[in-house]
């Protein structure tokens, strides 16, 4: 469909009198516009950090205490799909390098299954090292035949350099890019040593900053204080070390605990409840 | 408790207990589970089952504490109300076509249980929203003004622009 354009008068068509008057009016206009332009533009100058805010004039809480409300909040869901979600704010620059990494959390936080496949020579000794690693398939002109035929049963996908040539001659980027699968070597997909991406691709999940915020799914709602409480230790020691390796470009201000429905609690850092009526373990049944 | 995903059929009074009602009950009880089964269809029932201990059967030295199996809540249906454990009795509340609130005194008539009493600092704080809100309202009207003033002005702009364009 195309939009019904307004009929167009030709310039010299148009009476000379009112041609003239519309021409001076716009002129003046145009002048007035010009300046608003520049000022709007003025206002609109970015500062060079993302603004950030001091979390200990807001309340926060303890981890215990954030789980009792954030679990109220929400009661009655099946506990394996919803997730507590962590936010940590930054205080950072608008440009230079952001943070990016991998976490292997003690407690799983995933509900589906990692299924690797791996490019790699067929009947190679590397295609055996990677299938009893667990991928469930290996191989190359097999798979790329399957990914052809969009038999795609694998949700990752990992390359061994030697393969990595033939990979990029099959041209299956059309495919694969959509789906996120096309292997490359800045998200260490491209490896030479395809055992110990299957293994960290198993329990690994990412993070990546975004407008100075990193957020992760750290636990399942069904999940125990202390499951969680060593889910977020795990996360920020493995942030506090991507940070370290900027030289205090970056620091952390605010921790915000939330779930898949609920409200962002602020932590403090402590475990303990502060009502001394409710204990951890009352925190640890079956919701 | 067990009811029907939608509300159709007698289910938006059980769906609202759950909704309003049921976060109250438990923040302030957390050590309870309180599980729910959300179901497709509207035709069956929709019930509250209550577990109460016993107490006329206290846990004997040396005997085995009752194993108690419950399944998480669901939203496919997949958990449905178990039998009563050996040292519990169960009172079933129909809820269906019943609004929440009478759910509610029904459940409170069942339970017995004992309404949390607001503390004088709650008070304050439930004034202190009250009083931003309506703060609030003042000052949406402002800025909505403001808004639809800066809105006209930009408009004004636009129509020179283009019969300047012309």
């Amino acid at each position: 469909m195309t939009r019904p354009k307004p009929a167009l008068v030709p310039r010299f068509l148009v009476p000379a009198v009112s041609h003239a008057q519309t021409q001076t009016r716009g002129s003046k206009n145009l002048a007035k516009m010009r300046e608003l332009a520049r000022k709007e533009k003025k206002k609109k100058k970015l500062s060079k950090e993302f603004k950030s805010w001091d979390p200990t004039k807001y309340p926060q809480f303890s981890l215990c205490d954030a789980m009792r409300y954030l679990r109220a909040y929400e009661v009655g869901r099946p506990p394996t799909t919803i997730k507590y979600e962590l936010a940590v704010r930054l205080k950072t620059p608008r440009n230079g390098p952001v943070i990016k990494g991998r976490v292997r959390f003690p407690h799983s936080v995933k509900t589906t299954d990692v299924r690797v496949a791996v490019i790699c020579p067929d009947n190679s000794e590397i295609a055996q090292q990677a299938l009893q690693a667990g991928a469930v398939l290996a191989g190359q002109e097999s798979l790329f035949e399957a990914i052809r035929n969009e038999n795609i049963t694998f949700n990752r996908l990992i390359c061994h350099t030697s393969s990595e040539a033939a990979l990029n001659k099959a041209g299956l980027g059309r495919i694969l890019g959509p789906k996120g699968l096309m292997p490359n070597k800045r998200m260490r997909t491209i490896t030479d040593n395809v055992v110990s991406a299957i293994r960290d691709d198993a329990g690994a999940d990412e993070y990546r900053e975004r407008s100075a915020a990193l957020r992760i799914p750290v636990g399942q709602l069904g999940f125990t204080p202390k499951m969680l409480a060593a889910n977020v230790k795990t996360f920020m020691t493995s942030i506090k070390q991507e940070i370290a390796k900027l030289d205090g470009a970056k620091e952390i201000r605010e921790v915000v605990l939330s779930s898949s429905h609920g409200p962002g609690f602020n932590l403090n850092g402590l475990f303990d409840p502060t009502d001394d009526k409710v204990t951890p373990e009352d925190l640890s049944h079956v919701m | 408790m067990e009811f029907a995903k939608t509300y159709n059929d007698g289910h938006m009074g059980p769906r609202r207990f759950w909704r309003d009602m049921l976060p109250r009950l438990k923040y302030y009880n957390p050590a309870i589970p309180m599980i729910v089964n959300r179901k497709e269809t509207n035709e069956g029932t929709a019930v509250m089952s209550v577990y109460f201990r016993k107490d006329d059967a206290p846990v004997a030295a040396g005997q085995e504490p009752v194993v108690r199996v419950q399944p998480p809540s669901s939203a496919i249906d997949a958990s449905k109300a178990v039998d009563p454990a050996a040292d519990e009795r169960v009172v079933k509340i129909d809820m269906k076509g019943k609004p929440s609130d009478e759910i509610f005194n029904h459940f409170l008539a069942e339970t017995r249980a004992q309404p949390v009493q607001t503390t004088p600092e709650e008070e304050a704080e439930m004034r202190e929203v009250v009083e931003m809100q309506r703060q609030g309202a003042i000052d949406r009207e402002i800025q909505r003004v403001r808004v639809e003033e800066r809105r006209r002005e930009r408009a004004m702009l636009e129509r020179a622009r283009t019969a300047g364009a012309a």
